[in-house]
């Protein structure tokens, strides 16, 4: 099942004079499941093409289907609803809110959602957040949590409210090689246990190697899109 | 709106410093506010306790046509039956005294004094007037004592007079033609009423009659009846009281013009309110730098948290949302700093009503009272005080809320 569909996608960016094209005609499908990487140099329009199939940004031209829907025109309410319910982000510095604790940080999303009741909803947060394998630290906050763990709480956050596609941009750029393994193994082992889809941007090669699917941008063109046999799944 | 609420006040508390100076500015404008107000509810009840007690008491009972012709007071404008009136007074179970109030001259042989006189009944008076009370040289006046006067303390001193000194007083007579006679210093009051101190003249009614050559006896001249009202708790209440004691005297006495405190005291009172508003001057000074610091407050809030801003809105927070986030991180201050302001100015007030200031302490007599200032609650202006504050702090966060709401995603999310 094609979950997102883009058709000659193209953002421009105008700054008075300047036109930048940050995406350029791309057509992708990304099917349910999917644990996709794009990768390409820095500038070449990953962030606005994560941004725009997250219903962040509107292309200029083209059209995006989501889930059999097409969202056009929908203006900021509905944008932040069809957000609210259907799509989840991983940042790079993790975001998570100071403020509020670990539990309270993956219940957010569907505190946000307000569909469910409070007790179901702290339910599902412990759930994701055993597993993401930080039983125990519910209460604490992001401060007291090392990098890979506020990341691992993200990607609990992002879990919470069983989305069509988590969005995830440079998720391991901020921490170190082995911490950025383990992130993109728990991100894999959740793909593969709850069939969550996955795109994720990166430039880094290790990260890569994990995906099942590799589009290459520059410039904002699609300029190659492979699929791989990653090799934590070549023993399988 | 929950979760709102939670990030809300959980960004106020984290930013401990930034909060509490803001609470502490908007603390110190509310309770000067609350104080100030403590104080001059306290000015007015002794300036009309004052009044009621040494001065004009607390209901005059007068003929209209007395009170139509008052600058002359005349002495042909008397109550027709006083008696009646006395009698009437107390059958509303209230002190009521008989006086006349006359223009004279007070003479030491050498110098004279103008004063206006009140001729009373020795007794009676004193269960209406505190004057009998204020007697700080010989004694009050007495029907065992006939032909002795009583002079403010400061009249006395001007025309070198003590007690048992004669005196020369002078007066026009009903019929109009100048009479004068000779009486004794009785005993000289000192008041916390300074006009009283250097203008009251006090003699029995019999001798004034003799004076202004009226027939004494059953109907004899008496231009008002003096009425006093019990202590009431506070000045409103004061008002109030005396306004339903007149009402139940014109019933009973339908001819006479009856005058409770709040008429009695009326342009002292319209003073008060231009007063008020000058107080509050410093208070708006002081609330407008506390929204200021709420506004900058919440900008710095809004901008250490540009990003957690984006992430709110990734997940699908409307911009209605952020607003009203930020709008409540100003609620949660204004809430914080009105409670803080109101619990200080109810202990100023409770200090205010324990200890009071000695007014003496500050001026030399040109205040219009003396005495020690005490303060009243007024729960009312703390409601006021507290509502101001909190609807100060939530108009300031407009100005940031609306900034953070105007943050696109995208923008709020590459943020560094
Ligand atoms: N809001 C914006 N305004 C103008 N230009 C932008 C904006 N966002 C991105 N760009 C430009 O679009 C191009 C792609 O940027 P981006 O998607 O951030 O690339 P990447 O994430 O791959 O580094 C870059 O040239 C960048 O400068
Ligand atoms: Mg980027």
């Amino acid at each position: 099942m094609t979950a997102l569909h883009l058709e000659h996608v193209t953002k421009v960016y105008r700054k008075g004079e300047n036109e930048v094209r940050a995406l350029d005609g791309i057509d992708i499908d990304i099917e349910a499941g999917e644990f996709l990487a794009v990768v390409g140099p820095s500038g070449s329009g990953k962030t606005t093409l994560l941004n725009i199939l997250g219903c962040l940004d509107a292309p200029t031209d083209g059209r995006i289907v989501y889930d059999g829907t097409e969202l056009r025109g929908l203006g900021e309410k509905g944008m932040s609803a069809y957000r609210r319910e259907r799509i989840s982000f991983v940042f790079q510095s993790y975001n998570l809110i100071p403020v509020l604790t670990v539990r309270e940080n993956v219940e957010l999303p569907l505190l946000i959602e307000r569909r469910l009741d409070s007790r179901e909803i702290r339910r599902r947060a412990d759930e994701m957040i055993a597993a993401v394998g930080l039983s125990g630290k519910e209460d604490r906050h992001p401060r007291e949590l090392s990098g890979g763990q506020e990341q691992r709480v993200a990607i609990a956050r992002a879990l919470v409210k069983q989305p069509l596609v988590i969005l995830a941009d440079e998720p391991t750029a901020n921490l170190d090689s082995r911490t950025a393994q383990e992130i993109v193994d728990l991100m894999h082992g959740i793909n593969a246990a709850r069939g969550s889809t996955f795109v994720f941007s990166t430039h880094d090669r290790l990260v890569m190697e994990h995906a099942r699917r590799v589009v290459t941008i520059q410039d904002g063109r699609v300029t190659a899109d492979e699929q791989r046999n990653p090799p934590s799944e070549a023993g399988k | 709106m929950g979760t709102l609420w939670k990030i809300a006040v959980r960004n106020t508390l984290r930013h401990g410093r930034r909060t509490i100076i803001t609470a502490v500015v908007m603390m110190v404008g509310i309770s000067v506010f609350i104080s100030f107000d403590s104080m001059l509810a306290g000015l007015d009840r002794m300036a009309v306790d004052n009044i009621a007690d040494y001065t004009l008491s607390s209901l005059k009972i007068r003929t209209p046509a007395y009170v139509q012709d008052i600058q002359s007071t005349p002495l042909d404008k008397g109550l027709a039956h006083p008696e009646e009136t006395l009698a009437a007074v107390a059958a509303q179970g209230l002190p009521g005294a008989a006086r006349i109030r006359f223009v004279a001259r007070v003479s030491n042989y050498t110098d004279e004094i103008p004063v206006l006189a009140d001729a009373v009944d020795p007794s009676a008076d004193a269960r209406v007037f505190k004057l009998a009370q204020s007697v700080t040289a010989g004694a009050w006046l007495s029907s065992a004592a006939p032909r002795s006067v009583v002079l403010g303390a400061e009249l006395a001193r001007e025309l070198k007079l003590n007690v048992g000194d004669a005196v020369l007083v002078t007066a026009q007579t009903v019929h109009d033609v100048t009479n004068a006679d000779e009486y004794t210093v009785a005993g000289l009051v000192s008041t916390p009423v300074p006009e009283v101190n250097r203008g009251g003249f006090f003699i029995p009614l019999d001798d004034a009659r003799v004076l202004l050559d009226t027939p004494p006896g059953p109907g004899a001249l008496v231009t008002e009846v003096d009425v006093a009202l019990p202590r009431a708790s506070s000045l409103s209440a004061a008002i109030v009281q005396g306004d339903a004691a007149a009402r139940r005297l014109r019933a009973a006495l339908p001819g006479e013009q009856i005058d409770p405190i709040g008429s009695l005291a009326a342009s002292y009172l319209a003073l008060r309110n231009a007063k008020a508003s000058y107080a509050l001057i410093p208070v708006i000074i002081v609330l407008i730098i506390s929204a200021v610091g709420i506004v900058n407050t919440i900008l710095m809030s809004v901008y250490s948290r540009v990003r957690e801003i984006g992430v709110l809105r990734a997940y699908g927070m409307t911009s209605r949302d952020i607003r009203l986030l930020f709008t409540l991180e100003g609620l949660a201050l204004g809430l914080a700093g009105s409670s803080l302001g109101v619990a200080v100015g109810a202990l100023l007030d409770s200090l205010l009503i324990a200890g009071g200031i000695d007014l003496a302490a500050f001026s030399q007599g040109s205040l219009p009272i003396s005495g020690i200032l005490r303060g009243e609650w007024n729960p009312r202006t703390m409601l006021i005080g507290f509502i101001f504050g909190v609807v100060v702090s939530l108009v300031a966060a407009r100005i940031p809320a609306r900034r953070a709401a105007r943050l696109e995603p995208t923008e709020a999310l590459r943020f560094q």
